[in-house]
């Protein structure tokens, strides 16, 4: 049975149930039908708005728009970053509010954190910029698994969506898998940082320090629908051609798929079981506030580490009376570091190219699985004004500043592995409402290393001592250390463990407390490699769908 | 022509050498009126000082923004001189003027930058020796 957004509950429980429309729900949902599974997807489903002027590059929108302040800047100016205001160099344009958009029924207290979760449809991964960097064995080795049981899956999921990439210095910290395309068209900027590093790689490879193409999730040719990139220069404003991959757009394709309904407007709060087995989901329907249930087959939570960790500890509440604590929240510590490439004070730059991290960084540790994981953005589309207003100058020099320096300017999104530890959790708080119905809330506290206060500067002074190799200069005291949470890489509150135990999960995603649950996102994770994960939720999501009985 | 709009022509020529162009001006009032630039809970005296002082001419303007860079940075003055950078910014017609390269190449750069950096500084003393009383006018006057 094939079904449309909205459409009713099939008759009779799909073989399986998947939770979320996420990076990890779709490759899950899409390998299940490919072995002829019926799948039932519940999801919120917030629907991407319609690209404007698709055809326009970045400079026409703001010659072409009627009103290009409310594009850019959001009807009530919410994108102006303001002094004072908890700003990053760069953030979500107005049209992509609707990704992080909350809905009522979830609520997070967080302590250390601060957590985004996403109900649009594609998940948290239509803000993705597209990183897609397989883990390798050293960074496997908490895994219960090798690279060889994933690799396949990599190639699969690239097969999909389609990465661009090289096997290049960055390969001994990247596996070079199957179907990688060919590397977009660099930047004048990166460019020259390309050829710089080309003159100094011994001097770098002797420090640890390895650099080359980035790989990213976005098209050179046109493919099913979706077209080739057309360097508009819009990267940042979302891609109006879909030639950056998001999982909304595989969900559309799913969408047309015999043996696949898609539920949307649904926020689901638990699962009812028995004993070891699940036996139905409870959800509320968004149009109505009507609570509703639906008997499941197999169910496959996929909503994201922190909501899916909200359904299994809201389920255990209900079902047993019982309050536990998920250990182990992972989050990538990143820091953002501007540059300046000395060659280009005063150059002039070009908006028509790809505005993504086109290059990257890799610092080898002595741990081999603890490397850094550095993504080099040239910014060229990014607004001036909340780079201008950070400098310790007026604003009228401070632009002066930024205008001659637009064309030099760059930034390294710097990445730290993470661990699970017991000091940071996720939790239920019990309460109840005016009408005296219970309310859950997840609450969230989060513990940095001990070390990573050290590893990060550590980290820092390696990367600046890289730029500066590649002729670039890094203004003191510019470096951004983000918050805890804002990476979104959230993982490891419901681990892959070899040993049977409570609130973990088995090697293929399946949960040691009931039989008929699997765990798809980033919960299972037991270790967070500097990297994006995103590439490896798909293909993990991949691989333990296809080892569903049919 | 209203407070408002000659406050945006003053700040426009102080950002961008040139009046505010009448879409730019519209914007800036609704942004106004839309509260996007008040502080909570209240703008303080010294506040509304640095922008009564900084709409008296670019010079002004500057002289305010250097100290309220280092004294009021989230102020009122600060928050509109930014909006108005941001509006500018995302029009074709007034984007060249706020993000368009001006120097030739890095040694015009380097020299510029340091004359300009020369100039803040004068603006910087001059600025404690300007604001300082002000600031302790306003604060004997009461916090609001």
């Amino acid at each position: 049975m094939s079904a449309g957004p909205s459409a009713g509950a099939p008759a009779r429980a799909s073989d399986v149930t998947i939770v979320g429309s996420g990076a990890s729900a779709v490759h899950f949902a899409q390998s299940a039908l490919e072995r002829g599974l019926s799948v039932t997807m519940l999801d919120v489903g917030r629907p991407r708005p319609a690209p404007v002027r698709p055809d326009d590059s970045f400079a026409e929108l703001k010659a072409r728009l009627a009103d290009p302040w409310r594009y850019f800047l959001g009807p009530r100016f919410e994108s102006v970053l303001f002094p004072g205001n908890k700003g990053e160099y760069y953030g979500f344009p107005p049209h992509k509010e609707y990704i992080f958009e909350g809905v009522a029924g979830y609520a997070v207290e967080s302590h250390g954190f601060e957590p985004l979760a996403s109900f649009a449809r594609g998940g948290l991964a239509e803000a993705w910029t597209g990183g897609s960097f397989p883990f390798n064995d050293d960074e496997l080795e908490d895994f219960p698994f090798r690279y060889d049981e994933l690799g396949p899956f990599y190639d699969l999921v690239t097969r999909r969506i389609g990465i661009v990439g090289a096997a290049d210095d960055l390969a001994r910290f990247m596996p070079v898998h199957a179907h990688l395309d060919a590397p977009l068209e660099l930047d004048r900027h990166s460019a020259l940082l390309l050829e710089r590093y080309g003159r100094v790689r011994e001097r770098m490879n002797a420090d640890g320090a390895f650099f080359g193409r980035s790989r990213a999730a976005v098209l050179r040719e046109d493919r099913d629908g979706r077209k080739a990139c057309d360097y508009l220069g819009r990267c940042l404003w979302s891609c109006p051609r879909d030639s950056l991959y998001t999982p909304a757009q595989t969900l559309e394709r799913l969408l047309g798929q015999p043996g696949f309904t898609y539920l949307d407007g649904r926020f689901v709060t638990h699962f009812r079981f028995e004993g070891s087995r699940v036996r139905a989901l409870e959800f509320v329907e968004l149009a109505t506030g009507k609570r509703e249930e639906l008997d499941v087959a197999r169910l496959v939570l996929a909503a994201g580490t922190l909501p899916t960790s909200k359904i299994v500890l809201d389920s255990l509440w209900r079902g047993r009376g019982e309050r536990v604590r998920l250990t182990g929240l992972m989050d990538n510590r990143q820091t953002l570091v501007p540059f300046a490439n000395l060659k280009l004070l005063g150059a002039s730059w070009d908006p028509d190219t790809y505005q993504y991290h086109q290059l990257a960084f890799g610092l080898a540790n002595s741990v081999a699985k603890e490397y850094v994981h550095g993504l080099v953005t040239t910014l060229k589309t990014a607004l001036i004004h909340p780079i201008a207003l950070s400098a310790p100058l007026d604003l009228a020099t401070a632009t002066w500043l930024a205008k001659n320096v637009h064309g030099a300017l760059g930034i390294v999104n710097v990445n730290l592995h993470d661990t699970r530890r017991a000091e940071s959790y996720l939790e239920l708080a019990v309460g109840s409402d005016a009408s005296g119905d219970a309310r859950t809330k997840l609450v969230a506290r989060y513990e940095p290393a001990p070390s990573e206060s050290a590893d990060r500067k550590r980290a820092l002074a390696r990367v600046k001592r890289a730029l500066w190799q590649l002729g670039c200069f890094v203004p003191p005291g510019m470096a951004h250390v983000r918050p805890m949470g804002a990476s979104v890489h959230y993982s490891g509150t419901l681990p892959m463990s070899r040993e049977r135990k409570p609130l973990t999960v088995d090697r293929d995603c399946r949960s040691h407390d009931f039989s008929n649950l699997w765990l798809a996102d980033g919960a299972t994770f037991p270790f967070l490699p500097a990297k994006n994960l995103t590439f490896t939720l798909m293909a993990n999501a991949a691989r333990i769908a296809a080892k569903l009985a049919v | 022509m209203t407070n408002l709009v000659r406050e945006c022509d003053t700040f426009c020529r102080y950002l961008a050498g040139a009046d505010a162009p009448e879409n730019v001006r519209a914007k800036y009032r609704e942004a106004h009126d839309l509260g996007v630039v008040a502080i909570e809970p209240a703008n303080t005296r010294f506040d509304r000082a640095l922008v009564g002082f900084a709409r008296l001419g670019t010079f002004a303007t500057r002289l305010a923004d250097v100290h309220a860079r280092f004294f009021a940075n989230g102020g009122l003055l600060r928050r509109k001189l930014v909006l108005l950078l941001a509006l500018l910014e995302t029009h074709a017609d007034t984007v060249g003027r706020v993000d368009a390269p001006t120097v030739a190449g890095p040694v015009g750069f380097v020299v510029e930058t340091a004359l300009r950096m020369f100039v803040f500084v004068l603006l910087a003393l001059l600025g404690l020796f300007v604001f300082v009383p002000v600031r302790l006018v306003c604060a004997l006057g009461g916090s609001r």
